[in-house]
């Protein structure tokens, strides 16, 4: 299984959909995708299809967020799975970028 | 080194430790090199080639000085010998001359006076004079006739068939004759005609007035005595080439000693180079080739002892690793209370051979990350583990897996099954992790550390129920012990 990266742009704002897992083998695709935004006031990556992320893809992950919001981008990650989240929080991603930024699935 | 061995020039000794071996001159052995190692290997011999260039340089030279000594040698022999022989003959025809009546052999005129007492008498005279040298081939006087330069013959030794008086002698191409009438003369080169081959002398015969009437002539064999010169020449060649002989084989015999202990010391090198530290030289030349091999051998002896100074520090080394590792072991097992336990080779392949084997999946590729994943959730679905553990053990193999990929490039993963849960094992040849950044990895507060640290094995820590790891240069092995919840929530052990 890999990863699947769809991206909606619209008014500045980018959702980017994120189907498959993130690990050592797809962290290129996400940086490659992410290269291509630009000039972005708001970018949400939406994880609702996402089964599977280890500490790699947590660690692009982080890498992605603090270029972010060194930017002055607002960035979230919605419909995070609890299995998912778990991992979030075992290595203080909610603690170190804010609550906020990581909004569980409903 | 050393040892009771007879004195030589120059001799190899060898301590063994327990006796000395000595190996006389170039009788070179091979055998078991005394080293730490222990191993046999072959040393290379010299060649001699300085000793053959010497040899090959000097011979010819020596040979030249000795041949150009012996031409010279041979030049001035001949020289003084024809000397000699000049001087004999002189002395031959002037005492011939002596002997001779002046006075009687004005009157001999014509063959009339062959009859002549005259005549007769002075014949005899030549004649016993020749039987006295019995080198004198022909003899004779010979007078000028009174026409221009022409001589003619007046007494003939020979008896048979002897020169008339008045025979007339050419004398055209004979230069000495002339000079015969003022003293005695003899041929410088030898003479070869129709008397033989011989050199030829004259001398005056005065009158009682001391005027010159006439001159004796005489040949002197002289070929005997130039058979005798080339027979010594002979001689002589065979001589020089068995002079070349010796002097070739005792200017060898000389280089030899000479080049020996450099041969010596080149094999001593060479010995060294190959691995026989404990070969020494011995050379007594009092010169600065012995010099040379002490210098030599205090070179080896400090080669030696810096090498066992080494190997004396490297094994300090491992022992304060191997007590190092130990501290490590016991500290880490001791703060995580027995469910991280660092393992030497030998106790991980124990480790190894335990439970049933399963499967196995090779780590090459980053996709394969994924492959290992599958390949344990699909065992523990089978085998009947909560999709809780499957989850968070698929975490730990995708930790374990990323590893390899990132820190050793390729390995594998063999799952085994236990009698309480499932054991996974992730191995690589990689070059191994620092067990002393070990603490850090597994307990470090703080995500951003964790991240730049490694924080897989903080995760592994949190999921496994029992980690057993092996590092070292030659790679990393690591085992993860996963109980199945029932177990777990009946409170049985791995261990």
């Amino acid at each position: 299984m890999g990863l699947d990266i769809r991206t909606e742009l619209q008014n500045q704002e980018a959702i980017l959909y994120f189907t498959g897992v993130l690990d050592i083998a797809t962290v290129d695709l996400i940086q490659a995708s992410v290269s291509q935004l630009s000039n972005m006031r708001g970018v949400s990556f939406d994880f609702a299809k996402v089964t599977f992320v280890d500490s790699t893809g947590i660690g692009t992950l982080s890498t992605i967020l603090r270029k972010f919001i060194s930017e002055g981008v607002r960035v979230t990650i919605k419909n995070i799975p609890a299995s998912v989240f778990e991992i979030f929080d075992i290595l203080g991603l909610p603690e170190i970028f804010g609550e906020e930024v990581f909004q569980r699935q409903a | 080194m050393g040892g009771s061995c007879a004195w030589s020039m120059v001799r190899y000794c060898k301590d063994t430790g327990n006796e000395s071996d000595v190996v006389w001159n170039n009788k070179l052995r091979v055998g078991k090199r005394r080293s730490l190692a222990g191993m046999f290997r072959e040393i290379p011999s010299v060649k001699g080639s300085l000793r053959r260039k010497i040899i090959i340089s000097s011979i010819p030279t020596i040979a030249k000085i000795f041949l150009l000594t012996f031409i010279v040698y041979f030049d001035i022999f001949n020289f003084v010998l024809k000397q000699r022989l000049q001087l004999r003959i002189t002395s031959l025809a002037l005492t011939a001359a002596v002997l001779i009546d002046g006075e009687a052999h004005s009157r001999l005129a014509t063959s009339a006076d062959e009859h002549s007492i005259e005549y007769k008498e002075i014949q005899k005279v030549l004649q016993d004079f020749q039987l006295a040298n019995t080198d004198i081939k022909e003899i004779y006087t010979m007078r000028l006739s009174g026409y221009s330069d022409e001589w003619e013959v007046v007494v003939d030794a020979k008896l048979k068939d002897p020169l008339h008086i008045g025979t007339v002698y050419d004398a055209a191409a004979n230069d000495l004759l002339a000079q015969a009438y003022t003293g005695a003369v003899a041929d410088d080169r030898l003479l070869s005609n129709l008397w033989g081959s011989g050199l030829r002398g004259y001398a005056p015969i005065k009158n009682s007035n001391g005027e010159t009437v006439g001159v004796v002539g005489m040949l002197v064999s002289v070929e005997e005595i130039y058979n005798q010169i080339r027979k010594l020449g002979f001689r002589s060649v065979i001589i020089f080439i068995i002079a070349i002989g010796i002097i070739s084989f005792v200017t060898s015999k000389l280089i030899r000693n000479f080049t020996q202990p450099i041969e010596e010391m080149t094999t001593a090198v060479n010995r060294f180079k190959a691995g026989d530290n404990d070969f020494r030289v011995n050379i007594q030349t009092g010169d600065e080739l012995e010099l040379l091999g002490n210098a030599f051998n205090a070179a080896a002896d400090l080669t030696v002892d810096y090498q066992r100074m080494i190997e004396r520090d490297l094994q300090n080394t491992k022992l304060q690793k191997e007590k190092i590792f130990n501290v490590y072991r016991d500290v880490i097992r001791a703060v995580t209370q027995g469910k991280f336990n660092l393992l030497n080779e030998q106790e991980f392949e124990l480790l190894k051979s335990e439970g049933v084997f399963q499967e196995e999946v090779k780590i090459t590729v980053p996709t394969d990350v994924n492959s290992a994943r599958e390949a344990i959730a699909s065992y523990m679905k089978g085998a009947g583990y909560s999709e809780q553990d499957i989850a968070h053990t698929v975490l730990c193999i995708s930790e374990a897996a990323t590893n390899v990929i990132k820190h050793a490039g390729h390995g594998r993963m063999r799952i085994c099954a236990l009698p309480q849960g499932v054991r996974v094992c992730v191995l690589d040849h990689g070059p191994g992790m620092d067990f002393d950044k070990l603490p850090n990895m597994i307990f470090l507060q703080g995500f951003s550390t964790k991240i730049s640290m490694g924080c897989g094995f903080s995760i592994i820590y949190m999921y496994a129920d029992k980690i057993y790891l092996a590092t070292s240069e030659y790679g990393t092995q690591l085992a993860m012990d996963f109980q199945i919840t029932i177990h777990k929530n009946k409170g049985f052990s791995l261990t």
